[in-house]
């Protein structure tokens, strides 16, 4: 039960962040997704399958507030974890602090590539005029913030939880013994 | 060993592969019930319970936002306050110099007036400073006797009043004694009905004196006090100044009278020099 209070309250304080915080901070942290960082970071920290039971529950009510169609954050969180966990699997063999962030690098750009082309079919289907030019112009720019702030937030959590736990603690791996 | 490991990764492969696709069937399933509207009372019991939790942390966000805009906007306002104060000294210089320039101007031009009524030689010269001894009270001028100066020539301040004559040349630079200073002695007379002659004195630095005013001249205060034309370098007619006092003792053999420039000499920041006078004049 307290563990069911606990996973409640750290989803809906990233809700509350995400949704309410994130957006009003003003223009340069509004490309920050504190979600996405914070499920990258359960995956290489704990487990996958519990960053994808955060992924849909996430996913789900922030497509509740969303603008977009019902199960577009849903559908870009779960294949960014999925591209990741793909990555991690064939490319990565310890739970580093250069894993966690170069998985955070990857999960931004490709999360930003599936919201772009979301956006792109979104758009095209309500007012028939491809915004593809303006994206390329914007983006950049937008994408290269967001990566900023969230690998920023990455190496936060990265410290914290370096401090107060041994989750990222040095392994040595003893080869003399058979 | 290998036989293990293989069984371990088709294991792993398996499960991995379940997870997948329990995954997407979820999705999919989310996508069905959501379109078909079966969904809409789960999801309005989210939206119900998660809204006041957004509401606080949004309300907590414009609150901290709001602070932090009001002490940004304090600071940029302390910001320009001090860019303003900077501003203002600048501008002060400037108006101070403007001012200067306006004052020069005003003398320039009653010089010229001056000058066009008069036929003597001019030369204008700047001040560049004052001799602040006690004892001394004189004025340092930027022309010499390269520009032709030469002691005992009449320094004239602003609308032709006498300050005093020069009392030192140097090539460059020039030392006028003011007519306050007790070294100065100019040869006047009163412009009243008499034309009383006199001698004016500086008194202490701190005022003019004319003595050698008979007994029997009538002088009243007011009267204007001019340049007799007796000194060989000095024309007659330049203002020295107004009586303002007459002292008039019966025992003495002359009267005295205390007189008031017409220029204050601490304010003169241009002078206009007699070079050569009129011989008419």
């Amino acid at each position: 039960m307290i563990k069911f209070l606990k996973h409640l309250i750290l989803i809906l304080s990233l809700l509350g962040v995400q949704l309410a915080i994130i957006p009003a901070a003003g223009d340069y942290l509004t490309g920050m997704n504190v979600v996405l960082t914070v499920l990258v970071f359960i995956c290489v920290a704990y487990k996958f399958s519990l960053g994808v039971v955060y992924a849909f529950v996430l996913g789900f009510i922030m497509d509740l507030y969303s603008i977009l169609p019902f199960g577009a954050t849903l559908v870009s969180l779960l294949l960014t974890l999925y591209v990741i966990h793909q990555l991690s699997l064939h490319f990565l063999t310890n739970k580093s602090f250069y894993a966690l962030i170069g998985l955070t690098f990857v999960a931004i750009t490709v999360n930003s590539l599936i919201s772009y082309l979301y956006q792109v079919t979104f758009y095209f289907s309500e007012t028939g005029e491809l915004i593809i030019s303006r994206i390329f112009v914007s983006a950049p720019s937008e994408l290269l913030h967001q990566i900023g702030y969230n690998l920023a937030l990455a190496v936060f959590l990265f410290a914290i939880f370096h401090f107060t736990s041994r989750r990222f603690n040095a392994v040595f791996i003893d080869t003399t013994k058979n | 060993m290998f036989h293990c490991l293989n069984d371990k990764s088709m294991l792993f492969v398996n499960k991995y592969s379940k997870a997948i696709i329990f995954s997407v069937v979820i999705i999919f399933l989310l996508f069905f019930l959501h379109y078909l509207g079966v969904l809409r009372p789960i999801e309005n019991v989210t939206i119900f319970l998660t809204k006041p939790i957004l509401r606080v942390f949004y309300g907590a966000s414009n609150w901290v936002g709001g602070n932090y805009l009001n002490y940004r906007s304090k600071q940029s306002l302390a910001e320009e306050n001090n860019e303003l104060k900077i501003q203002l000294v600048e501008l002060l210089k400037e108006k101070s110099l403007y001012q200067i320039e306006a004052e020069e101007n005003d003398f320039l031009k009653s010089q010229i007036n001056f000058t066009k009524a008069s036929k003597n030689e001019f030369e204008v010269a700047r001040v560049i400073g004052q001799n602040t001894e006690l004892t001394q009270n004189s004025l340092i001028i930027d022309k010499g006797s390269s520009s032709g100066l030469s002691v005992g020539q009449p320094v004239l301040g602003e609308g032709g009043v006498l300050l005093g004559k020069i009392f030192k040349v140097n090539k460059a630079s020039a030392i006028v004694l003011l007519i306050n200073d007790d070294l100065s002695k100019v040869s006047v007379k009163i412009l009243n009905g008499a034309k009383t002659i006199g001698l004016v004195e500086g008194e202490y630095g701190i005022g003019i004196k004319m003595k050698f005013i008979p007994q029997s001249e009538t002088v009243k205060i007011g009267d204007i006090v001019v340049t007799s034309g007796l000194e060989k370098q000095i024309p007659k007619g330049l203002v020295v100044g107004q009586i303002k006092k007459i002292n008039q003792e019966p025992e003495l053999l002359f009267q005295e009278a205390s007189i008031e420039s017409l220029v204050d000499f601490n304010k003169v920041t241009l002078v206009n020099i007699i070079k050569r006078a009129n011989e008419n004049d």
